[in-house]
This record gives structure tokens, C-alpha cells and sequence, in this order.
């Protein structure tokens, strides 16, 4: 049971780190819809997998990363907003995902999963997975700090800088759609929108400095992930639905935080 | 790398076709270092096109030459690095509408953004980068505000930082895109008298493109006047920048005065 424990706290702490970076990046790229398209392919491809009788997690990273490297360059040479491109991409891979589901005629258990999430059918080979997804992010992070904080701040003046915009631009939608897919698991493919999302929400709500605010989306993600776990561990709530009130409930107090803020501010200069 | 003898600009010929549509049509002009050369004419005439031309953006037929080589020649390293000569401050900026939840940078660090190309794929500032975008800062009077959040910031502060981040880049080539443009007019004649100095000061060549007359440096030794993707005339100022060029190319009379060193365009009446 213990052991049991450790892997579902492991999942967690490094679900929490991958989500938390992924979603700094979406956000800071104003594509915060791309993370909900991103979880729903990897659904998607987790369900036929399972239909077809294949793995589900590597068939999940493909389908992920099919559609993360597909959606820069098509929507940048359709002249198309990536985001209604994802929008598109997003409805597609759902559809998808329950077409799958219809054509197994009944839901297993591990399809259950790919759409709540479950740690009971969380395998060391995942935490594997998780552990290998983050620390290529760290490193690519640190490696190519300023290059990503350039195309975060606009990519086009990157390219002008001189910097490799595109390939940037690119390898981050695919480290993101493997740090989305690596969660799929755990927290599922219909919950995993609100840790990618609501962290860096919140975090903007607490500072305006890029290294506060990458460090904040982090915290939050990993106490949402944690939190999350702990409340379904007391609760026995499904893990999903425990991340993603956790998560909606931090930044409910940071936005409260930051309003709270500003009215002391006004106050004192009164 | 700088070849004193070698024009900054040299194109012959130069023209650009999109979707049926002639943008550019036989541009040919040739601009010699340290030149500054204001290109005008009305919306839609192709400016903008010109200066993503000479940055290596556009695919454009006809012979270009800008700092000694061809943009279109150039292999993905060589053109990464081309781009690192080339500073270019455009109208408008996606981080712009992307205020609210965009990157959380200060001042200080977007004028950084601009040593990014020459610090090297993969290399992290040394302190000499940012020891001179630090210098940079301060030239365009924004030194007390390198910690401020950069959205923070007015229209007039934000498109001074972007200045600094341009000049930060060290280029030989500088590239405005109206950049008074949506200003009030403090902030328009600050931006005006600062881009001059900094042009005397770096030594470098600076390209311009505005449709009003006021926001031109009295300083510009170069101008062009583009109508319909057509380079009508190139020469000195005091020539192109006319009453008679300018009415032929808005089609309309104007009337120009010269103030301080500084051309003002008015509606014209009908002789």
C-alpha cells in the first residue's frame, strides 16, 4: 500500500511540474485552447489503442504529437489562427475519442480512465514516462532560456532578433503535447485543460516578473496535483474532478489576492 | 564585415507578386552606408513590404543586395545571423494583444530580447550584453524604468524600449515601421528627435517609413516616395519631398512647409 502511495504521490509532484511548465508556455503564448486540444488527442489515440488492443500511452504520445507538429506549420501556412485551428483539431479528436468508444460497444475500465483519470491503473512505467517528459523540458528550458522567453514575447520580433522562431515555436507545442499526454493517465483527458490552464491563470494574477510567475505556475500546478490527491485519497473523490477543484479553488484566492491588493493600494493613496 | 565600399543597400529591379496582386513593381535604388532614407507615400503603396524586403522576409525577384549580400541566398544559419545586422522596429506587436496574459517582462529585459540573435543559440548573456542593453535603455531615457513591467508601460515608453531593443541588436541596417505612428505628440516629437540622435550616434543606416511628413528626422539625407509598389522618385529630400511629387502621388494638392529643418504636409487648394 505504501509503495502503491509513493507512485501515486511521485505522479503528482512530476504531473504537476509538466503541467505547470506546458501551461506557462500555452498561456504566456495565448493558447490556452491548445492545451484542451492537445488532451484530447492523446485521448483520442489512448481509446483506439485500447479498441485495437495496443498500449495505450505510446499510441496516446503519438496522437499528441501528430497534432502538435502538425498545427504550427499548417496554421502557419494556412494564415490561421492556431488557436481555431485547435478548435477545430479539439472537436475532431473527441469525436474521435467517442466514435472509439462506440465501436468497443462497452466502456473498460482503462477507456474510464483516459477520460476521468485514475491512479489504480497508474504503472511505474508511467512515473518512467513522467520523470523522462520533465526533465527534457528542465533542460531544454535552461538550455534555450532566452531563445523560448523571446517567442513567448512575440515570435516575430524573435525572428527578426535572429532567433530560430519556428523551430522554437515548434518544439514547444510538441514538449507541451508530451507533458499533456504523460498526465492522461492520472488526471484524464477531460481534466487535464484545468491544470494546464488554471496554474498560469493564477499565477498572473500574483506577479508581472517572468521567473516569479514561471515559479508560481509550477507551485500551483504541483499543490493542485497534490492537493487533488490528498482531497480524493480523504474523500474518495475521482482524482480528476479533485485536481481540477483544487486547482479552480487556488485561483479563486489568487485572483481574490490580487483584487484585495489593488483595493489597498487605492486605499492608501486615498 | 562592414565593407565601407560596398553600398547597404542596393536593389535593381526588385519585385513582388502576391495573390494575383503587384506589391513591389522594378524597385531600384541604391543607398550608400550611414545614409538615412525616408520612404513615404500613402497607405497600401508597398512601405512596409519594402522593409520586410530588405530584412529577408519577402521572396522578391530582381537583384538585392543588402550589407553586401543576398537575403535570398543565405542558408538557415547565414540568414539567422544576417538578421543579427539588421534591426527592425515594426508598426505592430502580437505582444501587444496579448497584454494581459502575455510574458511578464520588465523594461530592461525586453530591450535584452534584442542580444538574443547575437548572444548565440543556446548561450546565456554574458554581461556585456547586458551592459549594453542596459546603455541602450538609458539613450532612449527610460534608465529609471528598467525594472517596471513593460505593459506597464505608456504607448510612447513601450515604443522606446522597443527602440532600445533595436539598437541593443548593434545593427548596421535599422528598419522603422512608423514608428511614431498612434503617438500623441509629445511623445511623437520625443521619438522623432531620438531617433536622429541615435542615428548620429551608431553611424549605422537607417531606413524609415512614415506617411507623414513630421515624423521624418530634419536630418535625412535620402528619401523615396513609392506609389502603387512604384518607386516614383528617390533622390534628396528637399526634391522628392516637394508639394509637386508629393500632390502627384496622393493625387490631391498639398501644401509642405518647412519648419526647423522639418517638413509639414496640409491640404492643398485648388490652383
Amino acid at each position: 500500500m505504501i509503495v502503491l502511495e509513493i507512485k501515486w504521490w511521485l505522479a503528482a509532484l512530476l504531473g504537476g511540474a509538466c503541467c505547470g511548465l506546458a501551461g506557462f508556455y500555452l498561456v504566456a503564448l495565448n493558447l490556452p485552447f491548445l492545451g484542451i486540444c492537445l488532451a484530447h488527442a492523446a485521448m483520442a489515440g489512448g481509446v483506439f489503442a485500447i479498441a485495437l488492443g495496443l498500449p495505450p500511452l505510446p499510441c496516446a504520445v503519438v496522437a499528441a504529437l501528430l497534432v502538435a507538429a502538425v498545427l504550427g506549420p499548417v496554421a502557419d501556412r494556412a494564415r490561421m489562427a492556431v488557436n481555431t485551428l485547435s478548435g477545430i483539431l479539439f472537436s475532431l479528436t473527441l469525436g474521435l475519442s467517442f466514435l472509439g468508444i462506440g465501436l468497443m460497444g462497452t466502456a473498460r475500465s482503462e477507456v474510464l480512465a483516459l477520460l476521468w483519470g485514475s491512479l489504480l491503473l497508474l504503472r511505474w512505467w508511467d512515473i518512467g514516462a513522467l520523470v523522462a517528459v520533465l526533465a527534457a523540458g528542465l533542460v531544454l528550458a535552461a538550455i534555450f532560456s532566452k531563445e523560448i522567453k523571446a517567442v513567448l514575447f512575440d515570435r516575430r520580433l524573435a525572428w527578426m532578433n535572429g532567433v530560430p522562431a519556428s523551430a522554437i515555436f515548434y518544439g514547444l507545442l510538441i514538449w507541451c503535447g508530451l507533458a499533456v499526454t504523460v498526465n492522461l493517465q492520472a488526471v484524464g483527458g477531460l481534466m487535464l485543460y484545468s491544470l494546464v490552464v488554471n496554474p498560469a491563470a493564477a499565477a498572473r494574477q500574483l506577479t508581472e516578473r517572468y521567473d516569479a510567475a514561471l515559479g508560481w505556475t509550477v507551485a500551483f500546478a504541483v499543490a493542485s496535483a497534490c492537493g487533488g490527491l490528498g482531497l480524493s485519497l480523504a474523500a474518495g473523490w475521482p482524482t480528476g474532478a479533485s485536481i481540477v477543484i483544487i486547482s479552480s479553488a487556488l485561483f479563486a484566492v489568487a485572483a481574490g489576492a490580487r483584487l484585495l491588493r489593488r483595493e489597498i493600494r487605492i486605499g492608501a493613496q486615498r | 564585415m562592414v565593407n565601407e565600399g560596398i553600398p547597404a543597400v542596393d536593389l535593381q529591379d526588385v519585385s513582388l507578386h502576391r495573390r494575383h496582386r503587384t506589391v513591389l513593381e522594378a524597385v531600384s535604388f541604391s543607398l550608400p552606408r550611414g545614409a538615412f532614407l525616408a520612404v513615404v507615400g500613402p497607405n497600401g503603396s508597398g512601405k512596409t513590404s519594402l522593409l520586410h524586403t530588405l530584412n529577408g522576409r519577402l521572396r522578391v525577384e530582381g537583384r538585392l543586395s543588402v550589407l553586401g549580400v543576398d537575403p535570398r541566398k543565405l542558408g538557415w544559419h547565414e540568414a539567422a545571423r544576417f538578421r543579427t545586422r539588421v534591426g527592425v522596429m515594426p508598426q505592430t506587436f502580437a505582444a501587444a494583444d496579448n497584454a494581459e496574459h502575455g510574458v511578464p517582462l520588465s523594461a530592461l529585459e525586453v530591450v535584452e530580447l534584442g542580444r538574443t540573435g547575437r548572444a548565440g543559440l543556446g548561450r546565456a548573456f554574458r554581461e556585456n550584453d547586458r551592459e549594453i542593453s542596459a546603455h541602450w535603455l538609458e539613450a532612449v531615457g527610460l534608465a529609471r524604468m528598467a525594472r517596471r513591467p513593460f505593459f506597464a508601460l505608456s504607448g510612447g515608453e513601450q515604443r522606446r524600449v522597443h527602440l532600445a531593443r533595436v539598437l541593443a541588436q548593434e545593427p548596421e541596417l535599422v528598419l522603422l515601421d512608423e514608428p511614431a505612428s498612434q503617438l500623441d505628440f509629445g511623445a511623437q516629437e520625443d521619438l522623432v528627435a531620438m531617433v536622429e540622435r541615435v542615428w548620429r550616434q551608431t553611424g549605422a543606416t537607417f531606413v524609415m517609413v512614415s506617411h507623414e511628413l513630421h515624423h521624418l528626422p530634419p536630418g535625412v539625407t535620402h528619401a523615396g516616395l513609392l506609389v502603387h509598389g512604384r518607386l516614383q522618385d528617390f533622390g534628396a529630400p528637399a526634391d522628392i519631398l516637394s508639394a509637386r511629387r508629393l500632390a502627384a502621388a496622393y493625387g490631391r494638392p498639398i501644401l509642405v512647409t518647412v519648419q526647423h529643418g522639418r517638413r509639414v504636409a496640409t491640404g492643398g487648394r485648388d490652383a
